[in-house]
C-alpha cells in the first residue's frame, strides 16, 4: 500500500513531500485540512488526486504547487525545499518550475490565445521574441494553429483549456499542476483535454492533477485518495471502473474502501 | 531562435502592455476615471495659469507705467494724499534730474446725452501729467500732439483701437462735476507693450485732470527722475529724509511687488479650491482601481500564480493608472486654458482686475501634471498594494474579495484627521483679512486634513444615510428599492467612498454659502438697524473695496442741499487702506461730519452715546470698530497716532462701534480730522434724508434728475438697493469660489456614474434573473435609477450636515474670535438647492448604467461569470 501511495523506487523522483500539516482557523473552529501527508511524484508520471469534499486535496495541490505554505512537514522539487521559502522566493519558483491549469481556464479575458500562451514569459519579464516559434509548435501540439488571434470569448471552453495548457507549458516547467481541468467542460471537450495532457505526459512531462472525474483520473499512471486530511489508499490508472469503486469506496469509508481497494 | 519580433497572433511587447489592454477592455470606466485628472489638472492648470496673469499683469503694468521713473512718491495709506508742496520738496533734493506730480481718476465713460455704459470698457483711468516735466513714464506719440489745451486728452493706442477712436474725436466722461467732454488730441503707446484686457488708460495736462478730480491741493503721487550717475537706493534715502511721515518711497519694481504680496493669500486660497478638484479626482482613481482590483480577483490570483511578484501587480495598477493620468492631464491642460479663460474674466468683471491676456507658461503645465501625476499615484496607492496582497490560491478559488466593513481604526483615524481642522479651519479663512501666505497655507493645511478625515468618517454616516432612504424607497417599490438599497450595502467602503466625494464638494458649498449667507445677512441685519437716510448718492457701482472710482463734488452736495424734499445732506469719505492706523489690518477709514451723522445713521456706540461719540470725534477723537478694536487690543480710552500724509495727531479712542462692515475693521474719525491728517477732502458718498416720510418719493425723483442733467456716472440709491448691492458684492465673491468647486462637483458626478456603472457589471446575473423572471425593462432601469439616487441624495444630505456642523463651529469661533455679535444664517435657499442638486446628479449619474443594465440580454446575463 504505502509502496504504490509513493510511487515505484525505480524511478527517480521529482517531487517529494513528508509529513505535511495544515489547519485553517484558530481554537474550537480550527481544521485540519492536512495531517501528515507522504507523496511521492516520479520524474514524467501522472498523479491524480481525489476525494470528496473537503477533504484536503485542494489545499494539497496549492502546497505542491508553491500557491502556500505548510504549517509543518517539507516539500521538495528535484531535491530543493520550498516549503519553507518566503513569499518573494515562492513566486520566483512558481513561474520558473510551475506550469498551472485551472478549472475556470483563467485567460485574461483581453488578451488573445497567443497573447495568453504568452503571458508567463511577460510575468516573468523575458522577450517575446524568444517565444515565437515555441508558441507555434504549442498552439499546433493542443491543436489550435491558425486560432493565435482569437481572443478567449471567441473560443469554446476545451479550446479555452487547451490554450490554458500551452501557456502551462510554455516555459517547460518541471511540473504542471492541474486543478478540476476537465470540471467545467462537457464531458467531450473534457475527453479531449485529457488525452492532450496524456500526450504530453507521454513525451516526459510530469503532471499532478485534482480531479473529481474518474474517467479522467483513469487515465493518470497513479490515484491517490484523500479523505479528511489523510491519503487513504491509491490505485493504478487505466481501468476508470476500478477508480469509480475506488472512489465511491473512499467517500463510503470504513470497510468499504478497503474492499474497494483490495 | 526566430527573427519574429511577436509571435504570431500576439501584439503585446510586455507586461507593462497589459494595462493598456485592460484599460481598452472598459472604455467607459477608462474615460470616466480619467475625466477626473482632466478635470482636476485642468482645475490646477487654470488656477496657475490665472495666478501668472494677476502677477504679471501687475509688473507689466508697473513696468509700462513708470518707464523712465526711477523713484514714485505716495501716500502710504491710500491714493490722493501727497501734500502739494511736497513736490517742490523732492525736486530741491540733490540729485533729482526731475519729479512731476500726478493724479488719476477712475471716470465712467457716458455717451452724448450723458448714459453712461456698462461692462468693464465702462470706465477709463485717466492719469494727470504734467507735459512740461521730463517724461516719466516714457510714452510715445503715434498719431496727433500732446494735449496742450485743458479740455484735450490722449488715449492709449490699444484701448482707442478697441473703442475706435481716433485724434479729433469726442470721449464724454462722467466726473465729480459733471459731464466732462474732451477731445482726443492724440493717440499714445506705452513703453513696453502692455495689454490691461480691455481697460483704457488716457493722460490729460494735471491741472485740468486735478480739477476733474477734486484733486487741486493733492497730488497722488509725485514720479521722480534721477540724475545720470545717482544711485536710487542712496536718492530714495535722501527724499524720504524730506517727505512727511504718512509719505512714503518706492521703486515701480518695489511697488509692483507690494501689489503682488497683497495677491499672495487669494493665490492661496485659488490653489486650495483647484486643489479640490484633484482631491475629488485622485478619490474616483482610488475607488474606481478598487473596485477593478475586486473585480479581476481570479485573474491577479492567475498571474501572481504564473510567478507575478506583489511588486510588479502593484505597479501594474499604478502604471494603468498612470496611463490614464498621463492621457488625462494632456486633455487638461487643454481644459486648463479655457478655465483660466473663464476665471480671468469673471475676475476682471466681479473684482475689477485689470488683467491681461493669460500668461502660460511651461513652468505651470509642468507644474500641473506633476501635481496631476502625483494626485493618481496617491489615489492608486491603496488598490495597487491591495492588489498585491492578493493570493496566488484566488486563480483556483476565484471569488469577489470581501470588502471590509470600516472599522474601529478608521473612526479614530477620521476623527484625529477631522477635528482639529474643524476647530481651527474657520479662524484662518475668514478671521485673518491680511492675507498672509503662512495663515493662508495653515488654513488650508487643517482644512485639507479635515476633509481627508471627513472621507475616512463617510462610512459611518452615509451608511445609516442610506438605511433611512432605504424605508420610502421600499415603501413605494417593494422589489426595485429593496435591491438597490442591498446591493448599496453589501458593498459599504465603496458606497461610502463614492458618496464621500459629494459629501466633501457639497460641504465646501455649504461652508461658502452659509459663510457668505452669515456675513451678507448680519450687514443687512446692521444696516436696517443704523440707516436713518432715505438716499445715498454715490458714483454708479460703488464699493469700498471695489475698483477705485472719483469721488463727489462739493457742488453736488450743493444742488441736493438746495433740493426743497431735501432735509439732511452728509457725506461720508471712505478711504481703504492696507495697514488702518496702530494695526497691521486692512480695512476702512471713514470720515463724517460730527454735528449732521446722528441724523442719517443710528449706530450704537459701546462706551459713549450716540452724542458723545460725535462730540468726541469733533473734537479730534476717532471711534472704531469692534473687530478693530478686538485685533489691536485698544479700546475706548486709549489713545491712537494717527499719521497721514499731511500731519500727525494723537487722537483718544471715544467710542466702539458696532459693526461688520469690513469685519469691523473701521477707524472713524471727523471730516476735518481726515483733511488735516491725510489730507483727504474728498467725498464718498452722500446720505440724504427728505424733510418728512411722505416726501421721500419726491425727493428721489428730484435726486434723480438732478443726476440725470449734470451728474452722468452716479446714482441714488433706496436703502434696499444700498443693501442688495452690497449683498450683490459679497455673494459674488462666493460665488467665484463656488464656481470652483462646481468643477469637484461635476469630478464627484462621475464618480456615482463609474461605480453605478461596475455595479452593473458586478451584477449582470442578478439582473439576469430580474429579467428571467418577468422583470421588466423599466423596473430594472429603475432598481439602477433608486441606487444612484440613494447614493446621490445620501451624499448630498451627509454633505449638507457635514457643511453645516463645520460652517457653525467655525462661524462660532469666528465670533468668538473676531466678530462679536456675528448672526448664524444658514442659506435655506442654498441647502434646498443642494438637495435637488442631489437628486438631478443621481438622476443624471443612472442614465448610462440603467442604459446598460436594462439591455442586458436575459440568458447571456444568467451565464455570466
Amino acid at each position: 500500500m504505502r509502496d504504490r501511495s509513493n510511487g515505484s523506487a525505480s524511478e527517480t523522483v521529482l517531487l517529494e513531500a513528508e509529513g505535511l500539516q495544515r489547519s485553517f482557523g484558530s481554537g474550537a473552529t480550527a481544521v485540519r485540512a492536512l495531517r501528515d501527508v507522504d507523496l511521492r511524484v516520479g520524474q514524467g508520471e501522472m498523479v491524480a488526486i481525489m476525494g470528496p469534499s473537503g477533504s484536503g486535496k485542494s489545499t494539497l495541490l496549492h502546497i505542491l504547487g508553491a500557491l502556500d505554505r505548510p504549517d509543518g512537514g517539507s516539500v521538495s522539487i528535484s531535491g530543493r525545499r520550498y516549503d519553507n521559502l518566503s513569499d518573494r522566493e515562492l513566486t520566483k519558483l512558481r513561474g520558473e518550475v510551475f506550469g498551472f491549469v485551472f478549472q475556470f481556464f483563467n485567460l485574461l479575458p483581453t488578451l488573445t490565445a497567443a497573447e495568453n500562451v504568452l503571458l508567463p514569459a511577460l510575468v516573468n519579464g523575458e522577450r517575446p521574441s524568444r517565444y515565437a516559434e515555441r508558441i507555434d509548435q504549442l498552439m499546433e501540439k493542443v491543436g489550435l494553429s491558425g486560432r493565435a488571434a482569437h481572443l478567449p470569448t471567441e473560443l469554446s471552453g476545451g479550446e479555452q483549456q487547451r490554450v490554458a495548457i500551452a501557456r502551462a507549458l510554455l516555459r517547460e516547467p518541471e511540473l504542471v499542476l492541474a486543478d478540476e481541468p476537465t470540471g467545467n467542460l462537457d464531458s467531450a471537450s473534457g475527453g479531449a483535454v485529457m488525452a492532450l495532457l496524456r500526450a504530453v505526459v507521454d513525451e516526459g512531462q510530469t503532471v499532478v492533477m485534482v480531479t473529481h472525474d474518474p474517467g479522467a483520473a483513469a487515465l493518470a499512471d497513479r490515484v491517490i485518495f484523500l479523505r479528511d486530511g489523510s491519503i487513504v489508499g491509491a490505485v493504478e490508472g487505466g481501468d476508470p471502473g476500478r477508480v469509480i469503486d475506488a472512489f465511491r469506496g473512499v467517500e463510503a469509508g470504513g470497510g468499504a474502501l478497503q474492499r474497494a481497494l483490495a | 531562435m526566430s527573427s519574429r519580433a511577436l509571435p504570431d497572433g500576439a501584439r503585446l511587447h510586455s507586461f507593462a502592455g497589459l494595462g493598456l489592454r485592460s484599460l481598452r477592455a472598459r472604455p467607459l470606466r477608462s474615460v470616466l476615471t480619467s475625466a477626473g485628472i482632466v478635470l482636476g489638472v485642468g482645475m490646477v492648470f487654470g488656477v496657475l495659469i490665472l495666478v501668472n496673469t494677476i502677477h504679471s499683469s501687475f509688473s507689466n503694468l508697473f513696468d509700462a507705467m513708470y518707464g523712465n521713473t526711477s523713484l514714485i512718491v505716495s501716500g502710504k495709506s491710500s491714493i490722493g494724499s501727497v501734500p502739494d508742496e511736497t513736490l517742490a520738496r523732492v525736486r530741491a533734493v540733490d540729485g533729482v534730474e526731475g519729479a512731476s506730480g500726478g493724479v488719476f481718476g477712475v471716470f465712467r465713460i457716458v455717451d452724448e446725452e450723458g448714459e453712461a455704459r456698462d461692462g468693464r470698457n465702462a470706465t477709463l483711468f485717466v492719469g494727470g501729467v504734467d507735459f512740461k516735466a521730463p517724461d516719466t513714464t516714457g510714452t510715445e506719440i503715434v498719431s496727433g500732439r500732446e494735449p496742450a489745451h485743458p479740455r484735450e486728452i490722449e488715449l492709449e493706442e490699444g484701448w482707442a483701437e478697441q473703442e475706435g477712436l481716433a485724434v479729433g474725436d469726442q470721449v464724454w466722461l462722467a466726473t465729480p462735476v459733471g459731464r466732462a467732454e474732451l477731445r482726443v488730441a492724440g493717440v499714445y503707446k506705452l513703453q513696453t507693450s502692455l495689454d490691461l484686457g480691455g481697460y483704457g488708460t488716457a493722460q490729460m495736462p494735471v491741472g485740468a485732470a486735478r480739477e476733474l478730480t477734486g484733486k487741486g491741493r493733492v497730488w497722488d503721487e509725485i514720479d521722480v527722475i534721477a540724475a545720470d550717475g545717482v544711485s536710487t537706493a542712496a536718492l530714495e534715502r535722501r527724499i524720504a529724509a524730506v517727505v512727511g511721515p504718512g509719505v512714503e518711497v518706492s521703486t515701480p519694481a518695489g511697488k509692483g511687488d507690494e501689489a503682488n504680496e497683497s495677491m499672495a493669500g487669494l493665490d492661496i486660497v485659488l490653489y486650495f479650491f483647484s486643489g479640490m478638484a484633484l482631491f475629488v479626482g485622485a478619490f474616483l482613481i482610488l475607488n474606481s482601481f478598487n473596485m477593478t482590483v475586486l473585480q479581476r480577483i481570479r485573474e491577479i490570483g492567475t498571474l501572481r500564480a504564473l510567478g507575478a511578484s506583489r511588486r510588479r501587480i502593484a505597479a501594474s495598477v499604478v502604471g494603468e493608472a498612470l496611463i490614464l493620468a498621463v492621457a488625462g492631464s494632456a486633455i487638461g491642460l487643454l481644459l486648463g486654458i479655457g478655465l483660466a479663460e473663464a476665471l480671468a474674466s469673471a475676475m476682471r468683471s466681479f473684482f475689477g482686475l485689470p488683467l491681461s491676456s493669460l500668461d502660460v507658461t511651461g513652468g505651470a503645465a509642468i507644474a500641473a501634471i506633476v501635481v496631476g501625476l502625483l494626485a493618481t499615484v496617491a489615489g492608486a496607492l491603496n488598490p495597487a498594494l491591495r492588489a498585491g496582497r492578493i493570493s496566488p490560491i484566488r486563480a483556483l478559488t476565484g471569488g469577489r474579495g470581501m470588502e471590509g466593513r470600516p472599522g474601529r481604526r478608521r473612526l479614530l483615524g477620521g476623527l484625529a484627521l477631522f477635528l482639529p481642522g474643524l476647530a481651527i479651519g474657520g479662524l484662518f479663512w475668514f478671521s485673518n483679512q491680511s492675507g498672509s501666505v503662512l495663515a493662508a497655507l495653515v488654513g488650508v493645511g487643517s482644512t485639507v486634513t479635515m476633509f481627508v478625515g471627513m472621507a475616512l468618517l463617510a462610512p459611518f454616516v452615509v451608511m445609516p444615510a442610506i438605511r433611512l432612504l432605504a424605508v420610502p424607497a421600499r415603501a413605494v417599490m417593494p422589489a426595485e428599492g429593496r435591491l438597490a438599497a442591498d446591493s448599496l450595502r453589501a458593498n459599504p467602503l465603496r458606497t461610502s467612498a463614492t458618496a464621500a466625494a459629494l459629501v466633501i464638494t457639497l460641504s465646501v458649498v455649504v461652508v461658502n454659502s452659509m459663510m457668505s449667507a452669515s456675513f451678507v445677512g448680519s450687514i443687512s441685519d446692521e444696516l436696517d438697524n443704523r440707516f436713518a437716510r432715505d438716499l445715498t448718492v454715490q458714483p454708479a457701482g460703488y464699493s469700498p473695496y471695489g475698483p477705485p472710482t472719483t469721488g463727489l463734488d462739493d457742488s453736488l452736495k450743493e444742488r441736493i442741499a438746495a433740493l426743497p424734499e431735501a432735509g439732511t445732506v452728509t457725506p461720508k469719505r471712505i478711504v481703504y487702506m492696507m495697514h488702518l492706523p496702530g494695526s497691521d489690518e486692512q480695512g476702512l477709514l471713514t470720515a463724517v461730519d460730527p454735528a449732521r451723522w446722528n441724523r442719517v445713521d443710528k449706530s450704537e456706540y459701546e462706551g459713549a452715546s450716540a452724542e458723545q461719540a460725535m462730540a468726541g470725534l469733533a473734537a479730534g477723537g476717532v471711534i472704531v470698530g469692534k473687530g478693530y478694536s478686538d485685533d489691536s487690543g485698544l479700546g475706548v480710552g486709549d489713545t491712537l497716532v494717527l499719521k497721514g500724509a499731511s500731519g500727525t495727531q494723537r487722537a483718544p479712542i471715544v467710542a466702539r462701534l458696532d459693526t461688520f462692515e469690513a469685519n469691523g475693521n473701521e477707524v472713524m474719525v471727523s471730516l476735518a480730522t481726515m483733511e488735516r491728517v491725510f489730507g483727504i477732502a474728498t467725498d464718498s458718498t452722500l446720505a440724504v434724508t427728505a424733510t418728512s416720510p411722505a416726501r421721500r418719493d419726491a425727493l428721489e425723483t428730484a435726486v434723480e434728475r438732478l443726476l440725470t442733467d449734470r451728474y452722468p456716472g452716479f446714482e441714488a440709491v433706496s436703502n434696499s438697493e444700498f443693501k442688495s448691492q452690497y449683498e450683490d458684492a459679497v455673494n459674488q465673491q462666493f460665488a467665484f469660489f463656488n464656481a470652483i468647486i462646481g468643477i469637484a462637483v461635476i469630478v464627484g458626478l462621475l464618480g456615482i456614474v463609474n461605480t453605478l456603472s461596475m455595479s452593473v457589471l458586478e451584477r449582470t446575473r442578478e439582473i439576469g434573473v430580474l429579467r428571467a423572471l418577468g422583470g421588466s425593462r423599466w423596473r430594472i432601469r429603475r432598481a439602477m435609477l433608486d441606487e444612484s439616487l440613494m447614493i446621490s441624495l445620501a451624499g448630498s444630505l451627509v454633505g449638507i450636515a457635514a457643511g453645516l456642523l463645520v460652517g457653525v463651529v467655525w462661524l462660532l469661533s469666528i465670533r468668538e474670535s473676531t466678530l462679536v455679535g456675528l448672526q448664524l444664517h444658514v442659506p435655506t435657499g442654498i441647502l434646498v438647492l443642494i438637495a435637488v442638486l442631489g437628486v438631478i446628479i443621481g438622476t443624471l449619474a443612472a442614465i448610462l448604467p440603467a442604459r446598460r443594465a436594462a439591455h442586458l440580454d436575459p440568458l447571456r446575463a444568467l451565464t455570466y461569470e
